[in-house]
């Protein structure tokens, strides 16, 4: 079944009078429990298709439809609860809240979820362990590495069980090496948990731990095609 | 989510910023603590000036000429009340509950002693009731008695002002003073005791009323006359067996307003109590205005916390928090900030007012006592956090508005 249906997106910015099509036409559709790459320059318009894809923004024209239901349809309640319950997200820029703990960032979306407050606790420790971050729960996040709150950060995308999850640049700001952890867990999830995983790059060398790859120019899809010859983070770790 | 959660993420946010929060809720602590002081102070007042007045006793009932209770000059000229009347209130029949009656004439007239001149107030009354009545003892001398009274005797009793005035610090009883050219006795000094019941003792002059009447005024008309009923609870029936008796002596028809007033101590206190309220209100509107600056203040901060917090807004939101979960969020912040302020307002207000009254009772109010404000503190938290909503609720609008993604952006 298709998680999401694309088609002829457009999505046009207006601002200081001056319109900026960033968006012009996007069809696609993605099945539940792929994992998919969206590659292009800066200012091709991948970052503004996953905030749309993510429901973090709305679009201008086109239709687009999550798990078969129209964007559109959905209230603002409901918004906020595809996005806590079916979504996570894992910002290039990390996004977590510095003072409060690794175990606290996680929980977060679980204070949203209306879940029942006795299960929480469980499941933080449970996501936190998948990241391997056990030993670091009670840490303040900012004391941490960048590629210790990425990995907080995918915890956090993780813990409502989501049916996908985002990744913009997600090793746009981490050394090679923090990097390759935080692909590898990526991969992980989709390889043994099957997540549905929707990973944004500039960088052809990330894109392609994706099994599939849609390069976008100018705001349009340029190409869209299986990727046969995915890298494995754990190889790449060894080089 | 969870009110827990939103309350403990209110509190962290601002633990976070502990001074500015301090500062922010200054404006509300001193309005509070005002509230608090004028509220403490205003009871504490209305609490001694009742003490004095019902110094009286609530058994007492007070006639006094005239129809006006609030026109004093009426009172003071109006000739309704005389002898005749005190006759007819005294037979049992009339006034079955009534044990004691004590007319009062109160006239000025200066008091002469060997070139010397006092211009107190004189009293005419008998001399047992006024002392019980004011609790006052005498530092020299004896009180007249009801012999004295039926016999328009000549003497006095002075307040202690006048006789260091007059007589120094030699003695006075025994000597002789002029009054309107009359010669009258001392036979008695009050100790110190300053002001009771709206008189100044230390500079009044009490004498037998009949003395008053033939030698001073030259009339029979009292100025008031205090009644005492057997028991409080009978008082009201006093005072209508008073008012029966004296429109039947005074002979008025049915559409005659009395000529004459009665006043319980029930509505003294009333009376009291209803101008130190008006007062304490007016003066607690005057502080409430600085809640309402205390307020501005918290929306101010308020929005600057917003806009400095997009980024955790819009990532909150990401996560899926719905604008009624920010909006809770940030009113709570709000409110937690005022009711603290309030909170620590009371404490304040309550520690100066209990020294002002520790002062107070020290120095120019002896018997002040000090009163906390239980109603005030309750309305003062109350408000306080009627603040914080009414003013979070912009800022926290604001911060619900935001669009996730442009939050996120948000440098």
């Amino acid at each position: 079944m298709n998680l999401f249906e694309v088609s002829n997106l457009e999505k046009t910015f207006t601002g200081g009078g001056v319109e900026t099509k960033v968006l012009r036409g996007i069809d696609f559709s993605i099945e539940e429990g792929e994992f998919v790459s969206i590659m292009g320059p800066s200012g091709s318009g991948k970052s503004t298709l996953l905030n749309i894809l993510g429901f973090l923004l709305d679009h201008s024209s086109g239709e687009y439809k999550f798990n078969g239901r129209r964007y559109e349809d959905h209230t603002e309640d409901e918004i906020a609860q595809v996005r806590n319950r079916e979504m996570g997200f894992v910002f290039q820029t990390f996004n977590l809240l510095p003072r409060l703990s690794v175990f606290e960032n996680v929980q977060l979306p679980l204070m949203y979820s209306g879940r029942p407050e006795s299960e929480w606790k469980d499941r933080v420790d449970e996501v936190v362990e998948m990241v391997g971050l056990t030993h670091r729960s009670d840490f303040d996040t900012y004391k941490l590495s960048g590629g210790e709150k990425q990995r907080v950060a995918i915890a956090r995308a993780l813990v409502n069980g989501p049916n996908v999850i985002f990744a913009d640049e997600p090793t746009g700001n981490l050394d090679t090496k923090s990097g390759q952890v935080v692909m590898q867990t990526l991969q992980e999830l989709h390889d043994k948990f099957g997540h549905t995983i929707l990973l944004i790059t500039h960088e052809t060398f990330t894109a392609e731990h994706a099994d599939r790859m849609i390069y976008i120019v100018d705001g349009k899809v340029e190409s869209d095609k299986k990727n046969l010859n995915r890298r494995d983070a754990k190889l790449d770790f060894r080089k | 989510m969870p009110f827990k959660h939103v309350l403990l993420t209110a509190l962290q946010a601002l633990e976070s910023h502990k001074s500015r929060s301090a500062l922010t809720i200054l404006g509300i602590v001193i309005g509070v603590a005002a509230i608090i002081m004028v509220m403490s102070l205003g009871k504490g007042a209305e609490a001694m000036i009742l003490g004095e007045v019902s110094g009286l006793g609530p058994e007492t009932v007070i006639l006094r000429p005239g129809n006006s209770l609030t026109d004093f000059t009426q009172t003071l000229y109006s000739q309704t009340i005389t002898k005749k009347d005190i006759e007819a209130l005294k037979r049992k029949q009339n006034v079955p509950n009534l044990v004691e009656i004590a007319p009062l004439v109160i006239t000025y007239e200066s008091v002469e002693y060997q070139g010397d001149l006092y211009r107190p107030s004189i009293m005419g009354a008998p001399a047992e009731f006024i002392a019980n009545l004011f609790d006052i003892g005498l530092s020299e001398g004896h009180l007249y008695t009801d012999d004295d009274i039926d016999q328009e005797a000549r003497v006095a009793i002075i307040g202690s002002e006048i006789k260091n005035d007059l007589f120094g610090s030699s003695r006075a009883v025994g000597k002789q003073v002029k009054i309107k050219d009359k010669k009258f006795k001392v036979i008695g000094v009050f100790e110190d005791k300053g002001n009771v019941g709206g008189f100044n003792i230390d500079t009044l002059v009490l004498i037998p009323q009949t003395s008053v009447q033939t030698y001073i005024t030259g009339t029979d008309y009292f100025a008031e006359v205090m009644i005492r009923a057997d028991s409080p609870e009978n008082a009201e029936k006093l005072a209508y067996d008073v008012e029966v008796t004296l429109r039947d002596v005074h002979d008025l028809s049915f559409h005659e307003e009395n000529d004459f007033n009665i006043t319980t101590q029930e509505e003294t206190i009333e009376m009291i109590q209803t101008i130190v309220t008006i007062f304490t209100s007016f003066l607690i509107t005057v502080v409430a205005i600085s809640l309402v600056v205390g307020g501005v203040g918290i929306m101010n901060i308020m929005l600057v916390s917003v806009s400095e917090r997009t980024k955790e807004i819009g990532l909150r939101k990401a996560l899926g928090a719905t604008r009624q979960d920010i909006l809770n969020q940030f009113l709570s912040e709000a409110i937690i900030l005022t009711s603290l302020g309030g909170v620590i307002g009371i404490i304040i207000g309550a520690s100066f007012s209990f020294l002002a009254a520790l002062i107070l009772s020290q120095t120019v109010a002896e018997g002040w006592e000090y009163i906390f404000p239980v109603g005030g503190s309750l309305l003062g938290v109350g408000v306080s956090a009627g603040v914080g909503l009414l003013f979070g609720i912009y800022p926290a609008n604001q911060a619900a508005k935001k669009s996730p993604i442009e939050a996120l952006r948000y440098e």
